[in-house]
């Protein structure tokens, strides 16, 4: 069954994997033809500039930055993959773009910066321990209220959530202090 | 909110840009004139950085799942060979040998979904760290039992909860018991505590969705598929934040 637009929207920021899998596989291919044709990037890189797409269009509609659409989502996307592929072209290019135009494109610095060390990032994470990690990375790609996060999470209340989510983020930030860690040290 | 979580929100908030322009230059202010200040603010910015990039490879990692399906799909649709018939004849003896393959190892099956689906309900009720405001646990054998549980020592804690019953009924001990049961391998035993448990406190249990679930791992595990998929889809159709993994686990299980 097709949902409409706003819909659509409302269920991704309900953190529905199934819209984000309708998404992605309606999507994908129309936008490899497209920048492959347009951009002559290759099938590989259309592929990689495509999921940076819609994960850019997840963090807008998670955000709240993006709450209503005038077009289809697809439309979107591809508005997305026009600067991004110009990032990308660029960085390509070895003339990669300053803080302030990646800033103009309106292409999230994280997600310019996806060719951080994912090891490293995984290694830090994982350091946390189970619990610790999938709380924490829940809290950032949602933007439910404690109350909510405590009932998809199964905590027994939204004090005993957000005490958790303290003491997790007390010991992330702990462990980066002691190994001395700054962003610069997850970038490739 | 105490004031470690006071001070943690302030800095989150200047992160983020969730405060006023007079607000901002007040802190920076703060910043400059306090060292301790300025390095708590650095490795939060840092622990900020690490986690939404930790969570956008996370997303990553299931776009890059969901074109693998897109690959495999198209690999499905693509040209069609009509193969020789003794071609034919070896593929009917390969799907027989298949099929009898998880013909038996059925079993095998629903123990891979189990350690697939199962993970250990945390002790929320006598945390070690947590302090006691949310619950009295100031008996003995209550606080051994949940510290064992903790442990993950459960053939210790569950006499130890079974004591702390017979001094006082209790449907969160009860609970946990079950958790401790299945913990230690004994679904049966699990199944016989939660059944109850769901009968007797109803809906508005604390943890009624919790037992629902764990009640229908231990039916899987036991291979009692049928009372395990009713659960499923009771769970599913509940819509609360087990239904996506009974959804996927009833799929799993067609």
């Amino acid at each position: 069954m097709k949902i409409g637009v706003q819909e659509q929207l409302a269920l991704l920021k309900l953190g529905d994997p199934k819209v984000l899998e309708s998404i992605y596989k309606e999507n994908e291919s129309k936008f490899i033809h497209w920048a492959q044709r347009n951009h002559h990037v290759s099938e590989e890189e259309a592929k990689d500039l495509f999921q940076n797409c819609v994960i850019i269009c997840y963090e807008n509609v998670v955000s709240g930055k993006l709450t209503e659409l005038n077009c289809t989502i697809g439309t979107y996307l591809f508005s997305i993959g026009n600067n991004l592929i110009k990032a990308f072209l660029r960085k390509k290019a070895k003339q990669p773009l300053s803080i302030e135009e990646i800033r103009e494109l309106d292409v999230p610095e994280e997600v310019y910066a996806i060719t951080v060390n994912p090891g490293k990032i995984v290694s830090v994470l994982d350091g946390l321990g189970q619990r610790c990690k999938e709380l924490l990375l829940a809290a950032t790609s949602t933007a439910f209220k404690s109350e909510e996060m405590a009932e998809k999470l199964g905590y027994p209340s939204a004090e005993m959530y957000r005490k958790k989510k303290h003491e997790c983020l007390k010991k992330l930030k702990g462990d980066i202090q002691e190994k001395k860690m700054v962003i610069e040290d997850f970038l490739e | 909110m105490n004031e470690d979580e006071a001070f943690y929100e302030q800095i989150e908030n200047y992160l983020a840009g969730n405060i006023s322009p007079q607000e901002k230059a007040r802190f920076e202010e703060q910043i400059r004139l306090d060292a301790h200040l300025a390095q708590e603010v650095e490795a939060l910015r840092t622990a900020r950085f690490v986690l939404k990039t930790g969570a956008l490879l996370d997303i990553k990692e299931q776009l890059r799942g969901y074109s693998k399906e897109l690959e495999k799909g198209d690999k499905k649709k693509g040209k069609v060979v009509f193969p020789h018939p003794w071609v034919w004849a070896v593929a009917a003896s390969v799907v027989l040998a298949v099929g009898l393959f998880l013909w038996i190892g059925k079993g095998n099956t629903n123990e891979q979904l189990f350690a697939e689906y199962y993970r250990p309900y945390p002790n929320f009720v006598a945390p070690v760290k947590m302090g006691e405001q949310d619950y009295s646990y100031s008996d003995t054998t209550k606080r051994k039992a949940f510290f064992a549980y903790d442990q993950g020592s459960y053939k210790d804690a569950i006499p130890l909860f079974k004591q702390c019953l017979v001094d006082q009924n209790d449907s969160v001990v009860t609970y946990y018991l079950g958790n401790a049961y299945l913990g230690a391998n004994l679904p049966k035993e699990a199944s016989e505590t939660y059944l109850p448990l769901l009968q007797l406190e109803g809906k508005g249990f604390l943890f009624f969705i919790q037992t629902q679930w764990y009640l229908s791992l231990c039916y899987l595990k036991m291979n009692r598929l049928q009372e395990a998929r009713q659960i499923l889809e009771t769970i599913r159709s509940s819509k609360n934040e087990y239904s996506e993994r009974a959804d996927q686990l009833l799929m799993k299980l067609d």
